[in-house]
């Protein structure tokens, strides 16, 4: 059977290098570089840092506890690579075509949407605290 | 052709080897294939695929798979089957086939072998691509293969093009985002008996393709008219190929309902191979094209602005007569017929598309739903794009007026044995939408999720909205829209989606370094996550209560060991470990002098207890933590979570080391007493070596780390080893350990001793939504420091009253073990201001205490700790048991055993 492997099919196929609209169900961690998508987990919104408790309203604390962004469209999320390096990162990803968009390192510079491609009229809200 | 022979429900037949089981069936004579599953009603085959709605069978084999349709089997030397009346049973032996699983990444995939299909594939071979070829049938040319005609040359050079992979019994089932695609390969069964034992039987590819190009084809579909099911009624393709090219010779004399120029193509055929052709009957009212004028010119007598309203059956069930009704003079007549060829035109296989949420189009040209996609990413071909050929014609017609009568017997569904009439029953309790009718009456959930019923349940309710409208239909099926379909398209079996990963190779088995000795002396083990652990270490004759009673007494009175090697190790090390300590567990760890164990306990931010064990400090910037067995991989992905993505500027490094080193607890008054015999190099004297305090010593040279940790609230020491020594050291114990009658325990003992101290099991004691202050743990939580989960405990519902909180249960009879798990309602069930007597908690842990001699349980219960005394019911079936509230500790509450 002549069939290539993925990286070699990534290599081939990636000309747009913001982010990759085929990754099919593949996520790019940063340290190990495409793999399935069952490797990893989820870990909600990105960005949301943890607050000084102290100075919250329980209101405040509450909404900081139960509350995240849910837009249709791109969304910055966390994910872990769990069954890999098990090393966090964050992710852009399409929430209605499941669309992966660029990795980036926690406290490293976001890189921007990939653009407001199909179906995403929503958009990347940190959430307000 | 060489013949071969196969059995069909315990009759043996001959057929041409690769040919459809369903043809040789027929040519055997066998038209009726089962009854229909809730009508009980004859059924034959009908169709040429996997729409087959009637003729389903089970394997008689190794394998037993059961819901296959007869046209899809291929015959073989050593096939057997037998007919099933539309509900497969399981075998009772398991599947011994192999199954396996590849993954693909290609340039260009195609579903669907036909000629829409090598042709998209040429065009992408040309463009230079790779191209995957998947098609269902055991060899390309779609259509082609039922007409018994060779490809163009063209094409056949498609195959042979090294840059082509054909995969024939490769059948897409699900179509993902993002062109990933699931497919099945039937790769032995239609070897027969000469298939290879090594080979996979079934193989799931799961494919990643740049581009994907659908061509999957369509099927054909029925009409709706009364008895439309008897056998002899087939779907006209289906009828002229089996007649035409697999030489069915039991049809004399046919009758050919249609709506398009198919069903002119199909008389042909048969007028061909012999069949008298007593008519056509086509609803349209004229039609044109080289098929009509073709059968026109064979003497076929055809008539329009007619069709077929009923049939009748001779004493077996089979068709021997059609009544037509003619539309031009609104009369009826019968005409004797035992084949009905049933052409209602062509619905293209919309499945995979809609898999990713494409709405198919209708188009009243072709009456049908189309797909017609072309992104860089997905493009349709063939007839779901809309080419359908040239002569074809069809009109929107699924069938004439039936009155009630006639629709009771108009079958919609035939594996549902759904009738026109339930349809309108449907609708006249009010329902519209396609996908509620189908979840009323069952339409299109069977084996073959509406591949040959939903069209023409479409198709019927256009004409009965049309009338619910006020008048003449004017709903077209594109008001309806087609029905959502869901992978997979075909029925896959579990076997093959579990693959290799089947029995042992499910999930992997952990063992500890002294699993072996466990098993030599005769443990009962019992699965605790993945690790296999002793249960109990009955003696001759004993049962698990006997082997539990002395175990407890053994480890109250006496010594006793355990392996506890299961227990989730985590070293923590790094300049600001204590720091991060501090920040993970409700209690403070900074200040936890080297060389001592402190017990810790974390909550998430919501302030949820979920995790709890031992930690020691091994050195300024060194810990070991111990958490639950269970909850091992959690905590550490826990603590490298909040290390990663929130502390960044922390220097601490976690390293799993539950594996590296095997934990032995040594348990009872004798204890010291023995252990002490093995160790020389430090004192094991309660005030040389309190409790909470960890030591380094040496046995045999071998070094160990030892702690005063208890689990079972008696004296009792932890010893850490390196994983490899944990058998020698084990061993010496036993040894030595005669004379003071040392006993192994297994962890029900564990459970017995630990429940009696009131020490929880974080997910046995707790359900997700306690505090420390629910756990009555209030003296672990530290008021001096910040840590996950505090700011939490401020929230007015975790302060509230009625929270449920962990308590002790004194059962009021001695013996009486209540089942965990039992609910809890306030004494004799009074009902609360609703009337309803509502439960108020539920028991978590019980036991018999062999050392209290009575039963006693742990338990959740609303207020439960400002409510000691209080007696409670726990209605059990039909008895009701009642029970004291105390607290959770059973046993020493001093703790003067354990610090002794």
């Amino acid at each position: 059977l002549r069939f290539c492997g993925l990286k070699e099919f990534v290599k081939k196929h990636d000309t747009k290098k913001n982010f990759l609209r085929y990754l099919m169900l593949h996520i790019p961690c940063p340290h190990c570089g495409l793999r399935n998508e069952t490797e990893f987990h989820y870990g909600a919104e990105a960005g949301v840092a943890y607050p000084d408790s102290n100075e919250l309203t329980d209101a405040e604390w509450a909404k900081f506890l139960h509350i995240r962004a849910n837009p249709k469209g791109w969304l910055a999320e966390r994910w872990v690579h769990f069954a890999g390096c098990g090393r966090w990162f964050n992710l852009w990803r399409n929430t209605v075509t499941h669309e992966i968009g660029p990795a980036y390192l926690p406290f490293t510079t976001q890189p921007k949407a990939p653009g407001l491609a199909r179906g995403s009229e929503g958009g990347a809200k940190q959430t307000d605290l | 052709m060489s013949k071969v022979s196969f059995s069909f429900d315990d009759k043996l037949y001959d057929g041409k080897p690769g040919e459809p089981m369903a043809a040789a069936l027929l040519r055997n004579g066998v038209l009726s294939i089962t009854n229909s599953t809730y009508h009980g009603r004859p059924r034959c085959i009908m169709g040429l695929g996997v729409e087959e709605p009637n003729a389903l069978v089970q394997l008689v084999s190794a394998t037993m798979e059961s819901m296959l349709p007869a046209t899809v089997i291929e015959v073989a030397s050593g096939l057997a089957a037998r007919s099933l009346t539309g509900i497969g049973a399981l075998p009772e032996a398991p599947d011994e086939a192999r199954y396996d699983k590849t993954h693909r990444y290609v340039d260009t995939l195609v579903i669907g072998a036909g000629l829409a299909g090598l042709m998209a594939a040429d065009e992408h071979l040309r463009a230079g691509r790779e191209v995957l070829l998947i098609d269902d049938k055991g060899g390309p040319g779609g259509h082609l293969r039922h007409l018994g005609q060779e490809l163009p040359s063209a094409l056949r050079n498609v195959l042979t093009h090294g840059s082509l992979t054909y995969v024939s019994r490769c059948t897409a089932v699900g179509l993902y985002d993002q062109n990933y695609v699931v497919a099945i390969e039937r790769r032995s069964d239609h070897l027969g008996d000469s298939a290879p034992a090594t080979r996979a039987r079934i193989r799931v590819w799961h494919i990643r393709a740049d581009q994907i190009v659908l061509a999957p084809g369509a099927f054909q579909r029925s009409l709706i008219f009364a008895n439309n099911d008897r056998p002899g009624i087939m779907l006209s393709h289906a009828a002229a190929t089996y007649v035409a090219l697999h030489d069915v010779r039991i049809f004399r004399r046919a009758v050919v309902a249609t709506v398009d120029n198919q069903g002119y193509r199909d008389a042909l055929r048969l007028h061909h191979a012999g069949v008298h052709v007593h008519g056509i009957y086509d609803a349209r009212p004229v039609a044109t094209g080289p098929s009509v004028d073709a059968a026109k010119a064979e003497g076929i007598s055809v008539h329009f602005r007619s069709t077929v309203l009923d049939t009748a059956s001779n004493a077996e069930g089979t068709l021997n007569s059609v009544t037509i009704h003619d539309f031009n003079t609104n009369e009826q007549f019968q005409t004797a017929a035992d084949l009905l060829a049933v052409s209602g035109g062509w619905t293209p296989i919309v499945d995979l598309a809609t898999h990713i949420g494409i709405k198919p189009k209708w188009s009243d040209e072709h009456a049908a739903f189309l797909v017609r996609h072309a992104t860089d990413q997905l493009r349709t071909a063939g007839m779901l794009a809309g080419d359908f050929g040239g002569d074809d014609e069809p009109s929107v017609f699924f069938g004439p007026a039936l009155d009630d009568t006639q629709a009771r017997h108009a079958y919609l569904d035939l594996q549902r044995d759904a009738t026109l009439h339930d349809l309108r029953r449907a609708v006249g309790a009010g329902l519209s939408s396609i996908e509620h009718i189908k979840r009323y009456t069952t339409i299109g959930t069977a084996h073959d999720q509406g591949k040959t019923s939903g069209m023409l349940t479409i198709g019927a309710l256009c004409q009965l909205n049309g009338i619910a409208q006020g008048g003449k239909s004017s709903v077209s099926p594109a008001d309806i829209g087609t029905l959502s379909f869901r992978p997979p398209y075909v029925p896959v079996p579990f076997a093959a989606l579990a693959g290799r990963e089947r029995g042992i190779l499910s999930d992997p088995i952990r063992i500890t370094p002294l699993h072996q000795w466990h098993v030599e002396a005769g443990a009962v083990f019992e699965d605790v996550g993945q690790w296999k652990r002793p249960w109990y270490f009955p003696k001759p004759g004993e049962s698990l209560e006997d082997a539990v009673r002395r175990e407890c007494m053994a480890a109250r009175n006496g010594v006793a060991m355990m392996d506890a090697s299961t227990l989730g190790k985590i070293d923590i090390q790094g300049p600001d470990a204590a720091d991060f300590l501090d920040r993970i567990y409700t209690n403070m760890f900074s200040t936890l002098p080297e060389g001592q164990c402190r017990y810790g306990l974390m909550c998430k931010v919501d302030g949820i207890v979920f995790d709890d064990g031992v930690t020691t400090r091994l050195g300024k910037n060194h810990f070991l933590m111990t958490t639950t067995t269970g909850g091992a991989a959690r905590v550490l992905a826990w603590l490298e979570e909040w290390l990663q993505t929130e502390w960044p500027d922390l220097k601490v490094y976690c390293t799993s080391v539950t594996e590296h080193i095997s934990t032995i607890a040594l348990v009872g008054p004798k204890s010291r007493q023995l252990l002490q015999e093995l160790v020389s190099d430090i004192d094991l004297a309660k005030s040389a070596f309190p409790f909470m305090h960890s030591r380094v010593a040496t046995i045999d040279g071998i070094p160990v780390r030892i702690a005063r940790i208890s689990f079972s609230g008696e004296l009792a020491f932890e010893i850490n080893v390196a994983w490899g020594y944990a058998r020698h050291i084990w061993e010496r114990l036993w040894t030595l350990g005669r004379r003071y009658d040392l006993t192994p325990y297994g962890t029900e003992t564990m459970h017995v001793l630990r429940a009696e101290k009131g020490y929880i099991i974080v997910g046995q004691d707790t359900d997700g939504t306690q505090t420390p202050y629910d756990l009555n743990m209030s003296w672990i939580v530290s008021k001096k420091k910040e840590f996950i989960g505090k700011r939490s405990f401020q929230l007015p519902y975790l302060k509230a009253s009625g929270r449920s909180q962990l308590v002790g249960l004194q059962p009021e009879n001695d013996d009486e073990i209540i089942p965990e798990g039992a609910y809890i309602t306030v004494l004799n069930g009074q009902p609360d201001e609703h009337g309803k007597t509502r439960h108020t908690g539920f028991v978590t842990s019980s036991y018999h205490s062999p050392t209290l001699g009575r039963a006693f349980a742990l338990a959740l219960v609303a207020d439960g700790l400002n409510r000691m005394g209080e007696v409670v019911s726990v209605p059990i079936g039909k008895k009701v048991l009642r029970a004291t509230i105390c607290d959770a500790v059973f046993i020493d509450k001093e703790n003067i055993r354990r610090d002794s």
